[in-house]
């Protein structure tokens, strides 16, 4: 983890974190072959997170969620798990680990700052703790976690660089 | 004109004098003042040139509705048409004077004045016809444009600004007293509340005229402090000061402008100026009203203003531009600068009414009568004259004397209006109000509300019980406000929209647009001539046009246009009123969005060894892709490519192809799908073999191509081009989604998480060797179009043998993270085999040495696989796929199609060019026919001579004939069209 940019009501740190894509129809028999494998039973409201101590899972879209791992397992560990997930021919599990980079967000301001990047309505009344949204920040594709106390952002890694710059920019601008 | 400084004033800080320049002439004002209100305070009259005849023009407003005070602010990176009644003076501040040369004073351009009565509406459509064609453009158009425009546009793009979103459940856009009204009954409710208002301070009309005399028993400035404490303190209420809505965009969406730096000079390196760009529930408008002119003879003169102006000047900045105006009005709304005048000691020198003696007030009557001012009822200005500054004007009294009064300041008053600028952005509908002469909004379109001044309420009666009616729709406080008026009047007016001159002169000018120089005569003229609708009439004589948009005049043009054409008003129409406000800098509009963030930027994980190893990039899309690697700075791009191109071919060569895109293809009916999807058939395609695939749009046209490797019946890995890998990915989704929705299929973008090299050479197999010792590399064991997965120091990866260059060659996939070490490694082993990076441009000229083609280049979304000669990777046995039903259509079966084919230059050391024109005869001769372009085209090292690729009418059939390239000069080159593949057509060196 490094940190980007700490200022006043605001601190971002770039962090690499194993993740999982999960594609299924999300019926009951993908329902159980995931909670089978992570003991986690996926949530069914769009944009919804549900954690327990190993995961985060989040449903991206009807038939797409991110299994996210914020404490760092063994990567023979976590081939396991995708071997595991694929052996059924009715999930597609992919790591995405390298693909994406998340910024951790935190901070009074964060919201005002982001926002400088970014239509989102951040409003507690709009996005909910616990909730996740597939957005545009600084004209690129972007998922946001909202977690107790902090956000996670991430985005494909060949726009880590660009979007590290334009947060920096943000915050002196 | 002759200022007065008055004595309180709680904005204007008079014991902090602020020194600037106007004209290179130093002149002192004080903390708060604008450019105008400094400039009056030092007795300057003559602030601009009009923009058609070069007449002198003063200050005519107080706000942002001025038409005429526009100067170039040179301390501001030369910031033009700044319009001087807003922006605030500060220390050591350059200000010029705009459209004059080479002064102010003696502008040579006012010698237009004299041929003016030949400069009339439409004179540019006119005159400038011909007497030949070639004169606009070498003559009228250079002439004219040098001419155009007001300031000079600034030499260099300095300003910095930003861009802020907003999401807020209800916008209220004006801060005075309506405005605050409407936040105060938010305060603490479960509303998010954004209160935007231009100025720095809130309060309106409090602020700007002595109209209110008591709110709820109390001094109005104590109220106001009161009612901006509690807003201020209110959680859910967020105010933006200094900020101008400029745009009400569909579906609430508002786009305002903040001035940062406001009273000081913009600091360099920070930010001017915010865009706020808000989604918004509700938009209320409480943006107030605007007063309108009067039509006269000479009614530009400087020390002519508005009469609301005035009385701002006095009341929010201290200042009595005049020490004696005259007072001209048709209508109530003056009545208060003669209230203000008394009170502060001064009084009108005459008051002008074209009313009747019973329409006008008691209270006004009182008010003049006490005070000896001379009153004239029914009573008309017929014009104002003077040297460069009105000296005296000509009264035609209720008996029709005339009557000359001297005087160095008028103020006009000729009715107010809702601005309904916003209203209208928003495409709220307006209604003709026959009462109080003016269009006011009707029926909104949006969720908008309008409130006060801006709905066309121009009384306090129903204030409270219009402001809880139309906010009833939320949970909110009711308001119940006391209001105690210091002029008790109910708005009334009578119809002037123009006065005509005592003498008809073909000089005389009455001004219907000061900023257009457009009088009332063009707008007789332009009727006359047929452009009796609003609209044409506007862009025929350019009234209501410019930085103003006619805010002070356009109604009076309607009343005008409505007499001759003897209609209603609300038959004539109003014109459209579009956004912007008031202009927008280029620079606001940008934000953050320029420089090295106008686009953003795609790396590849190995891009910073491509930074230290000389890479020179090129943008692939948004991908930075090393176009060449420069060995050194005397390296030309052509002698780096031979090198690069010549090493591949010799010994190895290796390219960075992360951009590439992958997507990975799973699911039970995955083997259906993707016969589908690509015209190939992949059903007898062994477990662990690749091919080359291409997908077809349902016109038939080639769309991408890529390879396909099968890992089982249920699970494919795709590549794509590296431009195409969304939209593939975006076809595929939307296929599986709605066409094929039977088909149990899923497909993850892979693109970034793995990195790809590209190795290609004779001896890539002993540097594969060497890199990963535990593979075997033989033919037998990893043959042509083969893929194996394998772990290599703990990392998972990927390798495929095949090849873009025609050469023996391998593609490594490996996860991004750790591409970097891998990438370190394989050029160090390779070293001794004369491996060196390649950029796109060799890895370009190599495939088209091989006849490869790639999607977007050599196809244009008119070709098909036929016309590429690719029959063979269609699937003819495949019931159906993606395009195939077009492939049989008369069209794409055609014989004389424009087909692929290789071009060679006869003579060997002619040049080719990609984009030149196929043809058959060597001379040209017009209409020339045209075979077909080439789509390609390189000097290959290997052949030692130009190459090149074209697709060509009837191509297949034409190999071995001979036809010319045309050439820049009008010239031909002869080619010889041969077979598209120029490099071992035998694929030796791909299976070796």
């Amino acid at each position: 983890m490094t940190e980007v940019i700490r200022s006043d009501g605001i601190e971002i740190k770039k962090k690499v974190i194993q993740q999982i894509l999960l594609r299924g129809s999300g019926d009951s028999k993908f329902n159980n072959l995931i909670n089978k494998s992570l003991k986690l039973l996926p949530p069914s409201d769009n944009l919804r997170i549900i954690s327990n101590d190993n995961y985060t899972l989040a449903k991206m879209s009807f038939d797409q969620w991110n299994l996210i791992f914020e404490k760092e397992i063994e990567n023979n560990k976590l081939n396991k798990i995708l071997a595991d997930l694929n052996k059924s021919p009715l999930i597609l599990a992919t790591n995405i680990s390298d693909s994406q980079v998340f910024f951790e967000i935190q901070g009074k301001n964060s919201f005002d700052i982001l926002n400088k990047l970014t239509h989102f309505d951040f409003r507690e009344k709009s996005f909910k703790k616990s909730t996740g949204a597939q957005t545009l920040l600084a004209r690129v594709d972007c998922s946001i976690f909202n977690l107790d106390l902090k956000l996670l952002l991430s985005c494909n890694r060949s726009f880590a660089d660009y979007l590290e710059d334009r947060l920096i920019d943000a915050v002196n601008y | 004109m002759k200022s007065i400084n008055l004595k309180e004033n709680q904005f204007i800080q008079f014991h902090q004098k602020i020194s600037f320049k106007f004209d290179g002439v130093k002149y002192f004002g004080y903390k708060g003042d604008t450019i105008a209100s400094a400039i009056l305070r030092n007795n300057v009259n003559l602030v601009g040139r009009s923009f058609k005849y070069h007449r002198p023009r003063g200050i005519y407003t107080c706000g942002i509705e001025e038409p005429n005070a526009l100067v170039q602010i040179i301390s501001e990176y030369s910031e033009p048409n700044t319009r001087a009644t807003i922006k605030k003076i500060y220390e050591g501040m350059e200000i010029e004077s705009q459209n004059r040369w080479p002064s102010l004073e003696n502008d040579f351009g006012s010698i237009n004045n004299l041929f003016s009565p030949i400069f009339t509406a439409g004179f540019y459509y006119k005159t400038f016809m011909g007497p030949h064609k070639k004169f606009w453009k070498n003559l009228y158009e250079p002439l004219i444009r040098r001419a155009a425009g007001l300031g000079k546009p600034p030499k260099d793009f300095k300003g910095i600004s930003n861009h802020i979103h907003h999401n807020v459940d209800v916008t209220i856009i004006g801060g005075g007293l309506n405005g605050l009204l409407a936040a105060k009954s938010f305060i603490n409710s479960n509303y998010d509340v954004l209160l935007i208002d231009f100025e720095e301070q809130l309060g309106g009309i409090i602020n700007n005229s002595n109209k209110i005399s008591l709110i709820d028993n109390k001094e109005p400035k104590d109220w106001l402090k009161e009612t901006i404490q509690e807003i201020e303190d209110s959680k859910n209420i967020k105010i933006l000061k200094n900020t101008l809505v400029t745009t009400y965009n569909y579906i609430n969406h508002l786009i305002a402008i903040e001035d940062r730096f406001v009273g000081s000079k913009p600091i360099e390196g920070k930010v001017n100026s915010t865009l706020h760009k808000i989604r918004t529930g509700h938009t209320i408008l409480c943006n107030g009203h605007i007063e309108r002119f009067l039509s006269f003879q000479n009614n530009d003169l400087p020390g002519i203003m508005l009469s609301s102006s005035f009385e701002k000047y006095m009341c929010r900045y201290g200042l009595a531009p005049s020490k004696e105006p005259v007072i001209f009005s048709n209508n109530s709304n003056s009545n208060s600068l003669v209230y203000s005048l008394i009170k502060a000691g001064l009084k009108p020198k005459a008051y002008i009414d074209s009313r009747s003696g019973e329409e006008i007030e008691p209270n006004l009557f009182d008010l003049i009568r006490k005070n000896d001012v001379p009153l004239y009822t029914n009573s008309q200005i017929k014009g104002a004259f003077g040297n460069k500054k009105i000296e005296k004007i000509l009264v035609e009294d209720s008996s029709g004397a005339l009557n000359e009064i001297k005087c160095d300041c008028l103020c006009l008053s000729g009715g107010i209006n809702p601005d309904v600028h916003l209203f209208t952005q928003s495409k709220g509908l307006l209604d003709w109000d026959e009462k109080d002469l003016t269009y006011k909004p009707s029926k909104p379109f949006q969720p908008t509300i309008t409130l006060g001044s801006a709905s066309g309420q121009f009384n306090f009666d129903n204030l409270n019980s219009d402001i809880n009616e139309k906010l009833k729709t939320f949970k909110v406080k009711k308001l119940d406000v006391k209001l105690e008026l210091n002029t008790n009047a109910k708005y009334n007016i009578e119809k002037l929209w123009e006065v005509s001159p005592q003498k008809k002169s073909l000089w005389a000018k009455s001004f219907i647009d000061l900023q257009n120089d457009v009088t009332t005569k063009d707008i007789r003229q332009a009727i006359t001539e047929g452009f009796d609708r609003i609209e044409h009439l506007k862009r025929y004589t350019t009234n209501s046009m410019g930085t103003d948009q006619g805010k002070i005049s356009s109604i009076n043009a309607l009343g005008i246009v409505s007499d001759l054409l003897d209609k209603k008003v609300n038959e004539v129409g109003t014109t459209i009123y579009r956004p912007p406000y008031a202009p927008l800098s280029f620079s606001a509009i940008a934000g953050r969005n320029c420089y090295e963030f106008y686009d953003p930027e795609r790396k590849s994980p190995i891009h910073n060894w491509h930074l230290k190893n000389g890479a020179i990039f090129e943008d692939v899309g948004q991908w930075k892709r090393p176009w060449y690697f420069q060995i050194n700075k005397d390296e030309s791009m052509h002698d780096a490519v031979q090198r690069e191109s010549k090493n591949v071919r010799e010994n190895a060569g290796i390219l960075d192809g992360s951009t590439l895109g992958k997507i990975e293809i799973k699911g039970e009916d995955a083997l259906e799908f993707m016969n589908l999807i690509y015209t190939n058939s992949f059903t007898k395609m062994k477990q662990g073999s690749a091919r080359y695939a291409l997908m077809l749009g349902e016109d038939g046209m080639v769309k991408d191509d890529g390879i396909i490797c099968k890992i089982s019946d249920q699970h494919f890995i795709a590549t794509t081009t590296t431009g195409g890998a969304a939209t593939v990915l975006g076809c595929m989704e939307e296929y599986a989604q709605t066409e094929w929705p039977n088909l149990k299929v899923f497909m993850n973008s892979i693109t970034e998480q793995y990195a790809t090299f590209n190795i290609s050479g004779p001896k890539t197999r002993e540097i594969m060797k060497k890199a990963f010792p535990n593979i075997n590399f033989s033919n037998e064991e990893f043959p042509f179009m083969t893929f194996q997965f394998h772990e290599f120091n703990g990392v998972p990866i990927r390798i495929l043998r095949a090849s873009f260059t025609g050469e023996l060659g391998y593609e490594i996939y490996i996860p991004s993270n750790s591409a970097p070490k891998i990438w370190d490694n394989i050029q160090s082993v390779g070293k001794e085999f004369g491996l060196a990076p390649y950029g796109t441009e060799a890895m370009h000229l190599l495939r088209a040495e091989k006849g490869y083609i790639i999607v977007g280049q050599d196809t244009d979304g008119s070709i098909t696989p036929i016309d590429l000669g690719l029959s063979w990777m269609i699937g003819k046995s495949k019931k159906d796929f993606l395009g195939k039903r077009s492939l049989t259509r008369s069209d794409t079966i055609r014989e004389d199609r424009k087909q692929l084919v290789g071009i060679i230059p006869s003579n060997k050391t002619d040049k080719l060019e990609e984009g030149q024109h196929i043809i058959l005869d060597k001379e040209i001769k017009s209409p020339v026919p045209m075979l077909g372009h080439i789509t390609s085209c390189y000097y290959s090292p290997t052949l030692g001579h130009d190459f090149a690729l074209a697709v060509i009418k009837n191509g297949h059939s034409m190999i071995g004939t001979k036809a010319y390239a045309s050439t820049s000069s009008m010239g031909t080159t002869g080619v010889d069209i041969v077979k598209p593949v120029f490099y071992d057509e035998g694929n030796k060196r791909l299976v070796s």
